[in-house]
């Protein structure tokens, strides 16, 4: 069992019951709820990725930050253009981003295999998110008339057949790995507890405290650690509050970004909501962030313990 | 006549069924536990005993709480959180005498049973002193409380002294065995926080309409798997280090 887990669990069992009690909450304040988290755990596991990247690169800092606001202005004009599209690129990286930091800690390897698990445990756990929210996301899409170009993925039907195929493929993986002797017995009764209980907090929270619950404890947090462990173990930090300093920056530049965004729809120079910006935001930020997160796993598996 | 009408089962009432067959199945595994004392090593004849005696103290609160079941159709709250009072300190023995070869101190005990009898007091104020027809807030603030002792007991099994201390051991059968306790930790004692949250006023109560004959269902259910479980992993901690200490000599 990870810490991750840990937590994950405790919330479930301290937490959920009084969330039980709140009855009906209304996406705004789920918002209010979810954003300190994100704010302060989410943004920051991905607030070092300059420092990742180049920690085994020869890049220039400049050229890094070029391509990585290319990477996130093209993701950007993709919503603009095609938000369908733009989403369902948003939901398939992060589909894979997630199962690679899931299994990080389980699988030394990065082979084909192995990242078709990533994706496809990813897929599951994304489509049940949906899925198991649908009724919440149908009553949101009317009110909000952006919501409604990229309402096609949702498609009930369409969402099912994901989710099956994500849990199919992800069962025979599994097994797949566990025959090449890549995973444990018992790593694997973890991971269907991890599942479940991944899928019963979906089920029983609201979609965005859900979501939260889970990117926050079982992503953010377990990432953030994984990111501490290697930049001790190679000497770039002494200990947590160099780690925190290190975070701090664009940390700070993130928050800013997204108040600047909000003052921006406030004063209606954009005409769309802010929270379908702070999508977009968090999917252009996500894209760059998926690639560099891989680099960082593929570098550090073989040589460091998680 | 008063003893047949006591001990009719109705042919539909699984919390019956599970009451004697968890009286049987207890009693069975502590026959079986004392007997096979003779068949491990001196050092772990103690653990024997404490799982014999965990299923034991079961077997004859069981052997009350059927009938009382049976007679009054009632949750017998009471007689089950003096089994557990004294049944799951035991278990937390269990862990304090697998990790003893590798230096557990005495305190390590005393924190898990502290945490233990916090956990049951705090469940049984939550669950005896339920208002009729149920009260959440009552429910879900005692219960609450009751899940920290929970949580202490899942770390230090997993992560803290307990976990460090099998890990230091260098003991293959040691550490295998600890991790598996700790499975019926997180899983099999997981169970018991299902049927509390079915009483009336629970979260499962009001949320889902899951009723108070719930309650012990799961209740039976769980105390068969982590008793007798619980016992029968460190038998078999017991005797693979027993056999492996006889070849070792042979």
């Amino acid at each position: 069992m990870t810490r991750s887990l840990f937590i994950f669990l405790s919330c479930i069992l301290l937490l959920l019951p009084f969330i039980g009690m709140a009855g009906m909450v209304s996406i705004s304040t789920q918002l209010f709820v979810c954003f300190p988290f994100i704010l302060l755990l989410g943004i920051p596991h991905g607030a070092i990725d300059n420092i990742l990247y180049r920690r085994t690169s020869s890049i220039s800092n400049t050229n890094f930050i070029v391509t990585y606001l290319g990477l996130i202005g093209a993701n950007v004009l993709l919503w603009i253009l095609w938000p369908a599209m733009a989403y369902a690129l948003f939901l398939i990286i992060s589909a894979y981003h997630f199962g690679q930091s899931e299994f990080s800690h389980l699988i030394t390897h990065q082979g084909v295999l192995s990242r078709t698990l990533y994706f496809f445990w990813g897929v599951t756990v994304l489509s049940s998110l949906i899925f198991l929210n649908h009724s919440e996301i149908a009553a949101v899409t009317p009110a909000y008339a952006e919501l409604e170009s990229i309402a096609v993925i949702h498609n009930l039907t369409l969402i099912r057949n994901i989710l099956g195929v994500g849990i199919v493929m992800t069962t025979a993986l599994i097994a797949v790995h566990y025959r090449a002797g890549f995973l444990s017995m018992e790593s694997i009764l973890m991971e269907i507890l991890v599942v479940g209980a991944i899928m019963v907090v979906f089920y029983l929270l609201p979609l965005l405290i859900g979501f939260t619950v889970y990117f926050v404890i079982m992503h953010s947090v377990k990432v953030l650690r994984e990111e501490y462990l290697v930049l001790k173990d190679s000497k770039m930090i002494r200990d947590v509050t160099g780690f925190i300093k290190m975070l701090l920056p664009l940390t700070i530049f993130s928050i800013l970004g997204l108040l600047l965004l909000w003052m921006v729809v406030q004063m209606e120079l954009i005409q769309t909501s802010y929270g379908y910006i702070v999508m977009i935001s968090v999917s252009a930020i996500t894209f760059p962030h998926v690639f560099v997160m891989n680099r960082f796993y593929r570098t550090i598996q073989a040589s460091t313990k998680l | 006549m008063v003893l047949l009408d006591v001990l009719t089962i109705p042919k539909d009432d699984a919390i019956a069924f599970t009451f004697f067959t968890g009286y049987m199945a207890m009693l069975a595994a502590s026959i079986f536990f004392f007997f096979e004392r003779s068949r491990v090593e001196g050092k772990w004849k103690l653990s024997l005993l404490v799982s014999g005696l965990i299923t034991f103290i079961a077997a004859v609160h069981y052997y009350y709480m059927r009938d009382y079941y049976l007679a009054t159709g009632e949750n017998p709250t009471s007689l089950r959180y003096i089994d557990w009072t004294l049944t799951v300190p035991l278990m937390c023995v269990e862990f304090y005498l697998l990790t003893k070869a590798a230096g557990a101190k005495i305190g390590l005990l005393w924190k898990l049973i502290f945490a233990s009898v916090w956990m049951l007091v705090t469940g049984y104020i939550g669950e005896a002193f339920n208002p009729p027809g149920g009260d959440t807030g009552h429910s879900v603030l005692w219960g609450v409380l009751s899940t920290l002792g929970y949580l202490y007991i899942l770390y230090t099994a997993w992560f803290g002294e307990v976990a460090k201390l099998a890990a230091a051991s260098q003991n293959a059968v040691v550490q295998k065995g600890v991790r598996t306790l700790a499975w019926f930790v997180l899983v099999g004692w997981a169970i018991y926080p299902i049927g509390y949250m079915c009483m009336p006023g629970g979260w499962l109560n009001t949320a889902f309409g899951w009723g108070s004959q719930n309650v012990d269902l799961f209740y039976n259910i769980a105390d068969a798997i982590n008793k007798i479980g619980f016992g029968l992993v460190v038998y078999g901690i017991a005797v693979s280090s027993s056999n492996s200490e006889d070849l070792a000599t042979a």
